[in-house]
């Protein structure tokens, strides 16, 4: 018989201590171990039933969910999905949790009754399950923002045209490596960046806003008829997808509520699609850690199209499954490990190299 | 398709209104804390918290009106709005709970629920900046896009002219689809539109301002002219975009734009996320994170809590009921044993193994009780917002002082209460405590002071309601008795002191001059007594003119088991609760003497009034001595006649079905070991049936 995942659920409403385990009752290889309704209790349980995986609501009387994960990473090392709810508050909190270690998050279940439901449930259990087979590594958070960089003053650089259109697709420890790579890259940064992050809605903002606050490029939450400027980020908003598309003026990205794409809104393929149609041998598309395949397809579009293809190393990934179905696809160029991603983009897209040079160099 | 199997759904629903009533009485008591600290930083997070799990907590259920409006309450509650808005966040506060409570009891009737329209409007009133409230202008943002803002600059260099127009619709315009196709038309006929908010895809209904940028040869007044539309348009702002400032600053004219206008615009809910990251929020934030944990003493009392259902205990209780049963049968058994076998050396061990028994169910017994006991605190912690609340309404200063919230009792019991001791605390303050100006005038403090205390009595919680109030006017209750009949004026004469306040428990008499909104509903003195009838307990007023009104409210520890004293009247047992007995006598025939058509007797030179239980029973044998129990019944004391006694037993009530007994003299049965029925009397129902006192007989008549 196979072990169980044993999980302790800590949250402060009764409601959820019973809700949360009913999800996961849904799974069999899930078991709930024990509940608790604050942090402090929650260290207790985790100490008496050495729980697989620890769910954690941030917002807590006494002990507060950042302390206690302050202290489960210190002390015992359990990986720690954040459950959040959906407040400017509650997502500024939810990125310290993941800076501090926690593995991933996942929004506060929603309306028992409606479809909703099914969807987080699977979100869930989903994370629970790698959460499960992740040990919790020591995270290298590099450019963690408990110092708050003073707010940068207000995009007055000159509009430049970007050399190439860097298009990241990522998801499941997607935060932490996604703050990894945008802080490695120069302010000068040639090219521009399109991200989409499997996120719920209302928590992109401030994802973006915290991107934006250690990394020397600009980072922002698109809208649609944002520009697509050399040195700066454009993250989609959560629950909408986002295209490229090339105006008389300038190229501008275009947010749109179109159904679900493998599951997900913001769908990565929807992204990588869009750009390998439209930049062709200009695009580059970089798939890293996340569970599924959102985004396998996207990249042999753009490797179609001429353009560059990279998947995430296993080892640098928390979860290596969308660039594991890229490369098995054939779609994925390079295969490269987070810690040298950075340099790879910043070679690929710097002047000489942008792929119209290039073309000049193989006519030669 | 539902996630949740129906009965699952229902199990959820019933936990989130249970936690969301706890949630909203977190909300009463912390608002009440806050608008007497409206500054507390802790206090506030503490309301946030309750807020912000209740947003989380109906969100879950699919409550999404409640959700929505706790989200906006939650981002109201920052600091900066607490230092700005000083006491009104207490009221918003309050005012929340309310409508969250009423929302509840729709949701719960499955009803559509109240919109919470105003709670709306306060909690925007708190985060808009004062000088919004004057505001009534239209007011624009041209948050261009930013292709669409190279494109306006594009425009611009091009020498072309480029204005901002923005249009608010006509709120009395009835067809706003049609509205909002007309200003586009009319916008295009103005030149080539550059940008238009909103998309043309965008709903209609809920449009109230357009805004363009239009590159147009036209001069302004022109654009200002075409732009007018009558019943369509009612406001209008033209600005010509060929400013002094270079084209290429386009962004910060705007963004100085909206700094002049100082203001969320048109979109409030974009003003908690710009308060919320202040550098105040955030450190706030830190501090709480920072908080070193309390000391680990602090939760071992809440270590373990477990959420059960009551009916659970009460099947334990039940059986453990059914076992002192089976405890007097075996003492029953043994005492024949006994009689058989005198000299049995089994018997010793019989009797060690019985007293052990014994024991251990007596400590079952208790500790089972004990689970059903619940602090009084549960109740009291009501009652600062009802006087609170009652006080503001009839425009009084009322402290509430409350004490022996630790004092245990049944739940049952405490349920039972909640709205008799609402209705008491509520006349306390709308009829005891007088008017600042009158209590002023009569040397009191302006303050009143409505005190609320439980304490023990021996097997008895007894709970105090006092108020420092004017008293009970006593001529004014006879006269209201008098004016409605219920009274004949030689009964009033007959009267004593005590006598006349039985007569505010009376049906359908209010002593106050009219009857307000505030005390003159729902229950009433009468019921609050029946209710404590039920509950085999009883309420005494004692009450001094100027100087303020006790209520006496006295109940038993448990309804479960109670310590009785058997007796028998003809062929049938009947018991009493021991805590309502003082005293056994006996007398002969020759002792009772008859007054006004009662049989009294005197007992150490007092008058002893009889009950004859016998005329219950219906057989009227009088045997020459007379078995007398003494019980009291709030502070008169009656005899009640038996035939014989039986003894002190420990009885498990069984409740009787309504219409198992049709008789309100009964209040309860009991088995003993031996099999045979005990009926437990209910004291206040049997006196008054056939004890015959002359207030009672008006109020059974």
């Amino acid at each position: 018989m196979i072990r169980r995942i044993r999980v302790l659920v800590v949250d402060d409403s009764a409601l959820m201590r019973k809700l949360i385990p009913q999800i996961l009752a849904r799974d069999p290889e899930i078991e709930v171990v024990g509940t608790a309704m604050d942090g402090a209790f929650g260290l207790k349980k985790i100490e008496e039933l050495r729980p697989d995986v620890v769910t954690l609501d941030l917002e807590m009387p006494r002990m507060d969910g950042i302390e206690t994960l302050r202290q489960i990473t210190r002390k015992h090392r359990v990986p720690v999905i954040v459950v959040s709810a959906l407040t400017t508050e509650g997502a500024a909190a939810t990125f310290k949790a993941l800076a501090l270690g926690a593995l991933d998050f996942v929004a506060k279940p929603r309306d028992a009754a409606s479809i909703h439901m099914d969807e987080i449930a699977a979100d869930l259990i989903a994370k629970i399950k790698v959460a499960s087979k992740t040990r919790m590594r020591n995270v290298a958070a590099p450019a963690i923002a408990e110092r708050p960089k003073p707010m940068k003053p207000t995009p007055q650089r000159p509009r430049k045209d970007p050399t190439r259109v860097v298009a990241i697709g990522v998801s499941t420890g997607g935060p932490n490596a996604l703050q990894y790579l945008l802080s490695q890259l120069p302010g000068d940064f040639p090219a521009t960046i399109l991200v989409v992050q499997h996120m719920p809605e209302g928590f992109t903002e401030m994802f973006a806003r915290r991107l934006n606050e250690c990394c020397a490029i600009d980072v922002k939450e698109a809208q649609s008829g944002d520009l697509l400027v050399a040195g700066r980020a454009l993250v989609c908003p959560g629950d909408r997808h986002m295209k490229v598309r090339r105006m008389p003026l300038a190229d501008t990205i275009v947010l749109s509520d179109e159904p679900r794409v493998n599951g997900h809104r913001p769908s990565v393929d929807v992204l990588f699609k869009s750009v390998g149609a439209e930049f062709g041998s200009r695009a580059v598309g970089v798939l890293m850690t996340g569970m599924g395949d959102d985004g396998a397809n996207g990249m042999g579009v753009i490797k179609d199209a001429g353009g560059l293809t990279i998947a995430q190393t296993e080892e640098s990934c928390v979860v290596f499954g969308m660039p594991k179905a890229a490369i098995e696809r054939g779609y994925a160029m390079r295969i490269v490990p987070l810690e040298m991603l950075s340099m790879t983009l910043v070679h690929q897209c710097s002047a000489e190299r942008s792929p119209n040079a290039q073309k000049v160099h193989l006519e030669l | 398709m539902n996630f949740f199997s129906d009965e699952r759904a229902a199990e959820m629903r019933e936990l989130f209104f249970e936690s969301a009533a706890e949630l909203l009485q977190t909300l009463n008591e912390e608002g009440l804390k806050l608008e007497k600290h409206p500054q507390d930083g802790e206090i506030l997070r503490e309301v946030r918290r309750a807020v912000h799990t209740l947003k989380g907590d109906s969100a879950a259920c699919g409550y999404q009106e409640l959700s929505e409006l706790a989200h906006q309450l939650e981002d109201a509650l920052t600091p900066e709005v607490a230092e700005s808005a000083k006491q009104a966040l207490a009221e918003v506060v309050l005012i929340a709970a309310d409508t969250f409570s009423s929302m509840l009891s729709a949701y719960r009737g499955q009803m559509q629920p109240p919109d919470g329209e105003e709670l709306q409007q306060q909690i925007l009133s708190l985060t808009r900046k004062p000088a919004a409230k004057i505001r009534h202008k239209l007011q624009a943002r041209f948050a261009w896009s930013e292709y669409e803002q190279i494109l306006i600059a594009d425009t611009l260099a091009n020498g072309e002219a480029v204005f901002n127009i923005a249009l608010s619709i006509d709120p009395h315009c009835p067809m706003r689809s049609a509205a909002l196709q007309l200003i586009r038309n009319v916008l295009e006929e103005c030149g080539r539109m550059l940008a238009i908010v909103p998309d043309p895809g965008a709903p209609a209904q809920d449009v109230d301002v357009v805004e363009g940028a239009i590159a147009s040869r036209l001069p302004l007044d022109a654009i200002e002219k075409k732009c007018r539309i009558p019943s369509v348009v009612s406001e209008l702002l033209v600005r010509d975009m060929r400013a002094p400032a270079p084209a290429s600053d386009i962004v910060q004219q705007v963004t100085a734009l909206l700094e002049d206008q100082d203001e969320p615009l048109l979109h409030a809910e974009e003003l908690p996320v710009e308060t919320a990251v202040s550098p105040e929020a955030t450190a706030a934030g830190a501090a709480n994170a920072s908080n070193p944990q309390p000391p680990a003493t602090s939760f071992s009392g809440m270590e373990n809590l477990l959420r059960v259902d009551a009916e659970r205990i009460d099947a334990v209780l039940n059986l453990i009921g059914e076992l002192v049963i089976a405890k007097s049968m075996l003492h029953q058994a043994f005492a024949d044993f006994d009689k058989r076998f005198p000299r049995d050396p089994l018997k010793v061990r019989f009797s060690d193994a019985m007293a052990f028994q014994a024991r251990i169910l007596n400590d079952l017994q208790k500790s089972v009780m004990k689970i059903r006991m619940v602090p009084v605190e549960q109740l009291f912690r009501r009652f600062p917002r009802v006087v609170r609340d009652v006080a503001k309404s009839c425009g009084k200063e009322v402290n509430l002082v409350t004490s022996g919230q630790d004092t245990d009792l049944d739940k049952s019991i405490l349920d039972s209460l909640a709205e008799p001791l609402a209705h008491l605390v509520r006349n306390s303050v709308d009829h005891g405590i007088e008017t600042p100006e009158e209590r002023i005038r009569a040397g009191k403090p302006a303050q009143g002071t409505v005190k609320m205390a439980a304490y023990h009595q021996g097997n008895q919680i007894v709970i105090e309601i006092s108020d420092d109030g004017r008293g009970i006017d006593r001529d004014k209750l006879v006269a209201k008795a008098l004016e409605r009949d219920i009274l004949s004026q030689s009964e009033a004469a007959e009267l004593n002191e005590q006598d006349v306040l039985e007569l505010v428990f009376h049906p359908g008499l209010s002593t106050a001059d009219h009857v307000t909104a505030i005390s003159g509903r729902g229950v009433g003195m009468d019921v609050v007594r029946s209710v404590l009838n039920r509950l085999k307990g009883s309420i005494n007023i004692i009450t001094t003119a100027g100087r303020g009104t006790t209520f006496y409210l006295k109940v038993p520890l448990t309804l479960a088991i109670i310590k009785a004293l058997l007796f028998r009247v003809g062929e049938r047992m009947y018991a009493v609760p021991l805590a309502s007995v003082t005293e056994i006598t006996r007398a002969s025939q020759s002792d009772v003497h008859r007054v006004d058509s009662h049989d009294v007797i005197s007992l150490r030179d007092e008058v002893l009034a009889l009950v004859h239980l016998h005329d219950m029973t219906g057989h009227g044998l009088s045997p020459k001595k007379l078995f007398i129990v003494v019980v009291t019944l709030g502070d008169r004391k009656f005899g009640l006649v038996v035939d014989s006694l039986v003894g002190e037993e420990e009885l498990v009530i069984k409740t009787l079905d309504d219409h198992l007994v049709a008789t309100e003299l009964v209040s309860g049965a009991s088995i003993r070991g031996d099999g045979s029925v005990v009926l437990i009397l209910n004291i206040p129902s049997v006196v008054a049936r056939l004890g015959r006192t002359p207030v009672m007989m008006g109020a059974s008549a």
